[in-house]
């Protein structure tokens, strides 16, 4: 950080940039003392707000700060629903689509979760190592997500690379993120077309195409915009906070065992994990109204960057905010977001990460990290470990 | 403190005791009655904490300002009565109030 203020650092604040990004908590909290609500130069300009408070203002304040010019910075190339619009319109696709992802809902899918995470970990675990990103975390997530959208589980492996090139790649390669929505559209649009003549089948384009808006069904367009963020969301997200806490539980093995024996209550520790991760980082608004922030004179049609990421280190609502503590409660976290955008995808993930674990502590008992492993993270608005290289005791495959 | 009467969709009957300027989301939040999912947290802009009415108490209740009336065009099953319960507090002049609970969320 070196002497510059607060004020300096938003003004060159960059999300996309690897280099702020790889350990932004200190960057924050230069932000949250000195300049709560700045302005960065990049990207064309846009504001950033820090603290806790006026994050979540920010996000339940849908008509002051609108999602219906895009909420990321650079442009997202798509507008997706229903993450791209305000209420009450939001809050009618949200009420459709919610049904596919209550606690009950995503109850259903805990067999087949466990069944694919004990399937990646059997390709490994006689060999006594991995890369607990590429082999087992990120391989994983498509498995659950396309079933349950109804996206062609054949495409898995092309789905969620062109959703990395599109998350990714926006501030560096335009071009093919681009191509890759085209080719992912072009896969999508397909199977709408094709499940429109089929028997109704039970997953969230099936409920699509039988539900209506004000008595409208939907077009395909529509649909697509809906599975495509669903895609975003459920796949990275996700991803990040196993790896998180994967790599917490290697380097704190008197916390692995507290959690085991049960110590520890697994749904309070998993808050705990998701609040430290923060995978999305921040999300932006656009200001409908000249309005004040924290001493900040905002125009309409300002961008502003609300920090997720840093609304959760804050230390006048969470002590010791820059420790992660298995038992911190209450864990009043914005990690899902605030306000009407609250992730629809929460319970899916919070069953996902769950059984993940327990399933890493059951199997890989022993794994370890590296003691000079240091991680590195893909950056942007989603912020998520690249790899995790663990060795461990070799295990005898489910069944063996 | 008054007493509030939470009836579920299905019949079942909560009777609490919730604190005045307290909200009827919180009260249903903090006593774990099921049918208040409220997930936006009290912003008024999920339309997912619908309660309604006897209309003998719509008067005393009030009536929704003008984003509730927008929250509650979402709405399936609409009463006359229908509030969402994050913009409802809790006041002496509603003691023994009565709030019911909607299918649809549950």
């Amino acid at each position: 950080m070196g002497k510059q203020t607060g004020q300096q650092l938003v003004e060159k604040f960059d999300h996309t940039s690897p280099e702020q990004m790889n350990q932004p908590y200190a960057m924050y909290q230069a932000f949250r003392s000195q300049c709560p609500v700045g302005r960065s130069a990049q990207h064309g300009g846009f504001h950033v707000a820090s603290r806790y408070e006026t994050v979540k203002k920010i996000f339940e304040d849908y008509s002051s700060f609108s999602s219906t010019s895009g909420v990321a910075i650079p442009d997202h190339p798509y507008r997706m629903f229903p993450i791209d619009l305000d209420p009450p319109l939001q809050a009618k696709f949200r009420r459709i689509l919610n049904r596919k992802f209550t606690i009950e809902s995503v109850a259903t899918k805990q067999a087949e979760i466990q069944g694919a995470i004990d399937h990646l970990i059997d390709g490994f675990i006689a060999t006594g190592k991995a890369d607990l990103a590429a082999q087992l975390v990120r391989p994983l997530l498509p498995t659950i997500v396309l079933p349950l959208l109804g996206a062609p589980i054949e495409s898995q492996q092309q789905i969620s690379e062109w959703i990395e090139l599109m998350t990714r790649g926006r501030a560096s390669d335009i071009e093919g993120v681009a191509r890759a929505g085209e080719a992912i559209a072009g896969v999508l649009m397909t199977q709408i077309a094709k499940r429109r003549t089929m028997p109704p089948i039970d997953d969230v384009l099936g409920m699509l195409l039988d539900s209506q808006i004000d008595g409208k069904p939907f077009t395909d367009e529509d649909i697509y915009r809906t599975l495509l963020i669903i895609l975003f969301g459920g796949l990275d997200t996700t991803s990040a906070v196993m790896l998180e806490s994967l790599l917490y539980l290697a380097r704190h093995p008197e916390t692995r065992q507290r959690l085991v024996s049960g110590e520890l209550s697994w749904p309070t520790a998993i808050e705990e994990f998701i609040r430290y991760t923060s995978p999305i980082q921040g999300l932006r608004r656009t200001v409908t109204g000249d309005v004040e922030l924290e001493g900040a004179s905002l125009k309409s049609g300002d961008r502003i960057l609300g920090l997720h990421g840093s609304a959760n280190r804050d230390e006048s609502v969470f002590p010791q905010a820059d420790q992660c503590l298995l038992d911190r409660a209450p864990n009043p976290h914005i990690a899902f977001g605030a306000g009407a955008h609250v992730c629809l995808g929460r319970n899916l993930a919070r069953l996902e990460i769950e059984i993940l674990l327990k399933t890493v502590l059951a199997r890989l008992g022993d794994y370890r990290v590296a003691d000079d492993f240091e991680p590195e993270y893909l950056v942007g608005e989603a912020r998520g470990m690249k790899q995790l290289l663990v060795d461990f005791t070799p295990g005898l495959k489910t069944g063996q | 403190m008054i007493q509030i009467t939470y009836v579920e969709h299905n019949g079942i009957e909560h009777r609490v005791d919730l604190a005045i300027g307290t909200t009827l989301m919180d009260g249903a939040k903090d006593n774990m009655i099921p049918g208040i999912d409220a997930d936006c947290g009290g912003a008024c802009a999920c339309a997912t904490c619908h309660v309604f009415f006897d209309a003998a108490d719509k008067v005393r209740v009030g009536e929704p300002g003008s984003q509730e009336s927008d929250m509650l065009e979402v709405l399936e099953e609409r009463h006359d009565s229908s509030r969402l319960s994050c913009q409802v507090r809790v006041a002496e002049a509603l003691a023994g109030l009565v709030v019911k609970l909607p299918a649809s969320q549950r």
